[in-house]
């Protein structure tokens, strides 16, 4: 707990989330998205502070949030805190075995198809996307220095994750693999276990949500325009997103 | 060197080491895989990675080809002698199956790697890097502690507080626990492409001599313990008990 936190951000019981800035209601971050809407769907009173510049954050990532005094980082991290805290047990219907099989795609989603997602966003035709994001982050530094450093982070994060030492065609095989066990386990329920949302429907929704919605062309985003199914979610929890008015 | 032997796998890989055919969760990922399916090979120690096609080991050669990365070698190898470990899979068992893959291979793994770099671990790591010359050796050992520190925080997984990582793995590991319960192989009776990755993984995790609290933590689960040495002691008779 820090005084000069609690100063800042006097609000008890009350999150403050420091996130990157959205386009047409689409968040940069897919772990941004990922923590906004268990926020929203838990009803958790927040505000968004948004951040252009993540080394603000005490690990120099985003999103972090502020609760009672304390930074937060991680998002995963943050999930449980707050579901601890505030007791909603997002997964309490779910077994040992539904639990594990939600933390493996939820590594899938977070560690895999993440960096396929990125790959995407250093080629030339993903970058003409990014440049929308300009008028968001702060001028000339926005497009002369956190734009580049994010391109070239992006390459060296896919490097040092092995996804670009692939082919091409293997790297599109993979990420499409990753989207088919999305949609395996989504069947034709309503969420990825049940008729309720659990939190790994926040991971799959957040990234789902950043590949299909960011104006970022990608493969991707044109494989899963063919799957109806897996669109319908993505709509269904976008409908929890509302535009920044809390 | 002789003749390559026609349908004849050759795998490029560590040297045997700490009593382990090799002490890589990828080598010995494609070498249980190997075994499994009954594959003739012949094992090809290479201390030094950088020698190899792609600068990674392992790698293979097959009539002719060389395959780099486990992935690709495994579609290869399934492919070219008809045999799939995870055609007995349901639709559902697969997503499953590939989910798993990636939290052992894309997440366990850079736990596992960024313990070999903490001030616990390296003593440990800095025994199995290829000897070098006296002057230079230290030098050159504090760069490649250095570049795996920086591949795990551009990976990502370093950059959470060293508790959060630690706790990360433990979830990984229960989950994994929790899934296998008291089964013989991970989905059932019949092994999988899964068996490989989990197995080649948690060898290295439980045996390499790195301490680390991974390594504590996945120590004590029984149902973990037992399934590697019943799969050892199946697959690596001439290696279990290790030595």
């Amino acid at each position: 707990m820090s005084d000069k936190l609690t100063k800042q951000y006097p609000k008890k019981d009350y999150v403050y989330l420091f996130q990157f800035p959205s386009y047409q209601n689409v968040n940069m971050s897919p772990f941004c998205t990922k923590v906004e809407l268990y926020l929203r769907l838990t009803k958790t009173p927040f505000e968004i502070v948004e951040t252009s510049d993540p080394r603000k954050s005490p690990t120099t990532k985003l999103p972090y949030i502020v609760f009672d005094g304390q930074s937060v980082c991680d998002s995963s991290k943050i999930l449980d805190l707050l579901d601890n805290y505030f007791k909603h047990n997002l997964d309490e219907g779910l077994d040992n075995i539904q639990k594990a099989e939600g933390l493996a795609l939820q590594r899938l989603i977070e560690e895999h198809l993440y960096f396929c997602m990125k790959y995407y966003w250093t080629t030339d035709a993903g970058w003409e996307g990014w440049k929308l994001f300009i008028p968001k982050l702060p001028p000339l530094i926005g497009k002369y220095f956190i734009l580049p450093s994010i391109k070239q982070g992006s390459k060296q994060q896919c490097h040092a994750h092995g996804i670009s030492r692939l082919s091409d065609e293997k790297i599109l095989q993979q990420a499409k693999l990753d989207i088919d066990a999305i949609q395996e386990y989504l069947g034709d329920k309503k969420y990825l276990f049940g008729d309720k949302p659990s939190t790994f429907d926040c991971s799959a929704f957040a990234m789902l949500h950043s590949i299909y919605d960011l104006p970022i062309p990608s493969p991707l985003k044109d494989y899963i325009d063919t799957l109806p199914k897996l669109k319908d979610y993505v709509e269904r929890l976008g409908t929890f997103l509302n535009p920044k008015s809390d | 060197m002789t003749t390559p032997k026609k349908d004849h796998v050759y795998l490029y890989q560590f040297p045997k080491d700490c009593g382990l055919p090799s002490p890589s969760p990828f080598c010995l990922k494609v070498e249980i895989l190997l075994r499994l399916l009954k594959l003739p090979y012949n094992p090809v120690e290479l201390s030094d990675p950088r020698k190899a096609p792609k600068g990674k080991l392992p790698y293979i050669e097959l009539n002719g080809e060389t395959l780099s990365d486990s992935t690709v070698i495994f579609e290869r190898l399934q492919q070219h002698f008809g045999k799939n470990l995870d055609d007995s899979l349901t639709t559902a068992q697969k997503a499953v199956r590939l989910s798993f893959q990636r939290l052992i291979e894309d997440h366990l793994y850079w736990i596992m790697k960024y313990s070999w770099t903490t001030d616990e671990g390296w003593p440990g790591w800095q025994v199995f890097l290829p000897k070098f010359p006296m002057m230079v050796g230290g030098f050159v050992k504090s760069m490649i502690r250095k570049e795996a520190i920086s591949s795990c925080e551009l990976q990502g997984i370093a950059k959470a507080p060293i508790n959060v990582i630690w706790e990360k793995g433990k979830k990984d590991l229960d989950a994994l626990s929790n899934y296998l319960g008291q089964k013989k192989y991970f989905f059932g009776d019949n092994p999988s492409s899964l068996d490989c990755s989990l197995l080649g993984l948690l060898l290295c995790i439980l045996y390499l001599p790195i301490p680390s609290p991974i390594k504590d933590y996945a120590s004590g689960i029984e149902n973990l313990n037992n399934y590697v040495s019943s799969m050892m002691n199946d697959l690596f008779p001439d290696f279990w008990p290790l030595k």
